[in-house]
């Protein structure tokens, strides 16, 4: 399946054309001279109150010997040890301050900005633009979905695939745009694979308790029952496998100046780390959730691909398990304050209730309701969303927010860097604020969360140093050829 | 096709497909090929323009994207529009160059109102259109789905089987259904429960629980019950409401794409509550249907009414444990649960079906002082 070609012409990189020529490697020298610095806006300052700073970003910060890299950080590219960066002098030696570790042996010195890290203190930061418009965004949306309502639902593949060219394309890092080149019947191939696939399963599931519980089977339990609680064994675990196909499949049908990224490793590895410290963070009240963040973020980070290299990631869960204990505690305490507030509150007017006739004549009131009745009962429904808006789900955010900035800030690519400052209200943006778009809407919102999302990604990731082009190649093959079949049958995002 | 070299200093960006290294080229084209440079004059592409593909979706990509397979994995990504015009001119391939995005505020006017025409059309047939299926649906079909609700429904309780009893009750049926326009033979299970109540299921299929038999003052109100069930079968009522219930929820899930639980549900409550008005719709004609099928066999036809007053009855007698406070403000005026649940109620108020179905108490028994007997001992 080739991602290009609308004439289904085999132009894989690494096929060689029937009697035409290669491409020509000349093409590809170390550029002699760097690109122009990115100009335009001033650098951002980090709205976070200097996070990132304390995470060794910082003009002179020297991590302490408890924070030595841990070994594989930073990278040392093969063939890129000669490599200065773009403006920078030769490695240096460096001694560190009096009272601080060296680095280990075989490491770089850390402290020395030219010598594996880009100084990021120096050179402004670049930042990924965004530049959609949300009218178009609706159109394409809205006429995806119309098509799909025309279709009774086949159409959606297509769709997405739409949505996603557009949203792709828009992006730009170095004056460069991304390009989304799945295609809508990748999809839906992807789609009937994933629902051959599970009815296979609960096939055999059923075919197993045929087997060997016929008899209870029959008399205790209802079949329909069964096969949903089956589809529901399955399918949390299968949620994860789903989620880390369709992560790959969108990655490898992204490019950036023509090299395509991807993502190594297993998704049923994948699914299997999560399902299972899923169990034992639940099994620990949930106390192991950095634990879990971490590692799921790590397996995903490290087998994260641009062309031929890695990403790397060197994130430990010790490093946010302040935060987390802060959380967990205030989020009990969170809880408790908004029982008490909403048993004041349904004791203050039940005086009111009285007033009005008692209970018996609120619940006939809310049968028959007149207008103001369903009004009434919306600003109350209203009113228990926003206390849990207010009072619960800010904690969530002050921890996620801190939680992606530090994954992010512990995330590199050859000599970038990556920064974030979403801060905690930018977080409840995202979360709590996209989901009452979409309520309130009844899911014709999409567009409108979609281009918040973009700009905040947009606003909020920076990225230091510049990438390593000579390091980098043409990544090899196409990735799967079919794309997001578990994943849509549980989840079905349209991006 | 003047064959004048059409020179397009203009710039795009040239990606060799091997490193991540952005070219800036001026581009030259003309029909016979087209040729792109570097700022240094080295030629990068020179590619037959026949043979050039755009690789990119004009309609939603700010830049055109032009592939060869002269040089498999390089593409030129343009995106300044006057060069694409000017190379979609060329024609062939190259047409899918140019800059197709549509002017929003017509086109989003435009789809905005055919989406809401489409949607008020699904609506309408998702409402309109059981009416008119439910009767084709396969027999078989019909008969299967109906078998699989009975065994969920009555697969823990006892089936009544005492011959006489079933015999006289399937003799009533089949008298009222031949007059009825249904063609097929209606069967009815009896199961032993105290809760008096009958159900029509998909299929034609009856099913009475013993305590209606029980509770039931006398045969007219046993047949009132049993004529009022064949009216739901006559019309088909199961079947169009499932498939009512199920088109709706198809509708929502593909309006809201299905990605928010939270939207589902809003949704579906409102399907909900649309169900429970055809549902209070459905109540009503079967009770006409009932008293016409009863007067159309001559039967004695106040049984339905009077079985209606005992169901009021049945309401408002305070409960064993009951506490002395009646239920409601039962002087001024009796309970009744259906009108109290008001549009969240499957069926329309009692005393509104009492007063419709009132009929005086003439005509032939439904059945002898034998077979009534038989019946009420069918659970012995």
């Amino acid at each position: 399946m080739n991602d290009e070609s609308p004439s289904g012409v085999d132009k894989r990189p690494d096929a060689v054309p029937a009697g035409g020529t290669v491409a020509p490697q000349w093409l590809t020298p170390t550029p002699e001279t760097p690109p122009p610095p990115a100009t335009g806006d001033t650098p951002p300052i980090p709205r976070d109150g200097g996070f990132a700073h304390s995470q060794g970003f910082a003009r002179n910060y020297v991590p302490p010997p408890s924070h030595a890299p841990p070994p594989g950080y930073p990278p040392v590219a093969p063939g890129a040890a000669g490599y200065v960066h773009p403006g920078y002098g030769a490695p240096q030696a460096y001694a560190p301050p009096p009272g601080y570790a060296a680095a280990p042996p075989g490491y770089p010195p850390y402290g020395t900005p030219g010598a594996y890290a880009p100084p990021i203190h120096v050179n402004p930061p670049t930042r990924l633009t965004y530049d959609g418009k949300v009218g178009e965004l609706y159109l394409v949306y809205l006429r995806s979905l119309l098509l799909t309502l025309v279709t009774l639902g086949v159409y959606r593949f297509w769709g997405r695939t739409r949505v996603r060219r557009y949203l792709w394309s828009h992006f730009q890092a170095f004056g460069d745009r991304f390009e989304y080149r799945g295609r809508g019947i990748e999809l839906f191939l992807g789609f009937l694979a994933g629902l051959g696939f599970l009815m296979m399963i609960a096939g055999a599931l059923l075919g197993l308790l045929w087997l060997f519980a016929r008899e209870s089977l029959l008399q205790e339990v209802d079949a329909d029952d069964v096969t949903t609680w089956l589809l529901l064994l399955a399918g949390y675990p299968l949620l994860a496998v789903g989620r880390y196909a369709g992560l790959r499949y969108k990655l490898t049908r992204t490019r950036w100046r023509g090299i395509r990224s991807g993502l190594d490793g297993s998704a049923w590895k994948f699914g299997g780390i999560s399902v299972g410290l899923g169990l034992v963070n639940g099994m620990s009240g949930q106390l192991m959730t950095p634990v879990l963040d971490v590692i799921l973020a790590r397996y995903r980070l490290q087998n994260l691909t641009f062309g031929t290299v890695k990403f790397g990631f060197a994130g430990q869960a010790g490093d946010i398990y302040g935060r987390f204990i802060g959380f967990y505690f205030l989020n009990i305490l969170a809880w408790i304050v908004l029982i008490g507030i909403v048993a004041a509150a349904v004791g203050g007017l039940s005086g009111v209730i009285d007033r009005l006739g008692g209970w018996e004549t609120l619940s006939e009131k809310i049968t028959h309701p007149t207008p103001l009745v369903i009004v009434i009962m919306f600003l109350v429904i209203l009113v228990i969303y926003s206390l849990i808006g207010v009072v619960i789900l800010p904690l969530r955010c002050w921890y996620q927010a801190y939680l992606l900035r530090y994954l992010i800030s512990r995330t590199w690519f050859g000599r970038m860097q990556f920064v974030s400052g979403v801060t905690t209200g930018q977080m409840w943006g995202f979360i709590v604020l996209n989901w009452i778009i979409l309520v309130f809407t009844l899911g014709v919102g999409w567009p409108w969360v979609l281009h918040r999302t973009a700009r905040l990604i947009a606003d909020q990731l920076w990225i230091y140093g510049e990438i390593d082009a000579p390091a980098v190649a043409q990544a090899l093959g196409q990735g799967p050829a079919i794309g997001e079949g578990l994943l849509d049958l549980f989840d079905t995002g349209i991006v | 096709m003047t064959q004048s070299a059409t020179a397009l200093p203009t710039h795009a960006r040239f990606y060799d497909g091997v490193r991540p290294i952005a070219h800036l080229v001026t581009i030259q084209a003309t029909p016979a090929e087209l040729v792109a440079s570097t700022t240094e004059g080295q030629v990068v592409v020179r590619w037959p323009t026949a043979e050039i593909e755009v690789a990119s979706d004009a309609e939603h990509e700010p830049h055109a994207l032009l592939v060869c397979a002269r040089q498999p994995g390089t593409r030129l990504a343009i995106e300044d529009d006057v060069l694409r015009q000017s190379l979609a001119e060329l024609g062939g391939n190259l047409k899918r160059a140019a800059n197709r995005r549509p002017r929003i505020a017509p086109a989003l006017g435009g789809v905005a109102a055919a989406l809401a025409v489409t949607v008020g059309l699904m609506v309408f047939a998702a409402e309109k259109l059981p009416n008119v299926v439910a009767p084709y649906v396969p027999y078989v079909w019909q008969r299967s789905l109906g078998d699989s609700v009975v065994t969920a429904m009555t697969g823990d309780m006892r089936k009544c089987t005492n011959a006489e009893g079933q015999e006289a009750l399937q003799k009533l049926i089949d008298r009222l259904q031949q007059v009825s326009s249904y063609e097929r033979r209606i069967d009815v299970t009896v199961v032993q429960n105290k809760i008096v109540n009958a159900f029509a299921v998909p299929g034609g299929r009856l099913i009475v629980f013993s305590g209606l038999i029980e509770k039931a003052a006398g045969p007219e109100e046993v047949a009132g019950v049993i004529a009022h069930e064949i009216g739901h079968v006559v019309h088909h009522h199961s079947m169009k409401g499932l498939l009512r219930a199920y088109g709706f929820d198809m509708l929502i899930k593909l309006v809201t794409g299905g990605y928010s639980s939270d939207v589902t549900t809003l949704g579906g409550a409102g399907g909900v509550l649309l169900a429970l008005r055809h549902s209070r719709d459905a109540e009503r004609e079967a009770d006409r249907t009932a008293l016409e099928l009863m007067d159309r066999v001559g039967m004695r036809a106040d049984g339905l009414s009077t079985f209606f007053g005992k169901l009021l009855e049945l309401q408002n007698k305070p409960p064993p444990g009951d506490k002395g406070k009646a239920p409601g403000d039962s002087a001024t005026k009796p309970r009744d649960a259906a009108e109290e649940a008001g549009i969240l109620s499957t069926h329309p108020p009692t005393r509104e079906r009492l007063e419709a179905t009132q009929r005086p108490p003439t005509g032939a028994p439904p059945m002898t002082a034998r077979e009534w007997q038989a019946l009420q001992a069918v659970c012995r």
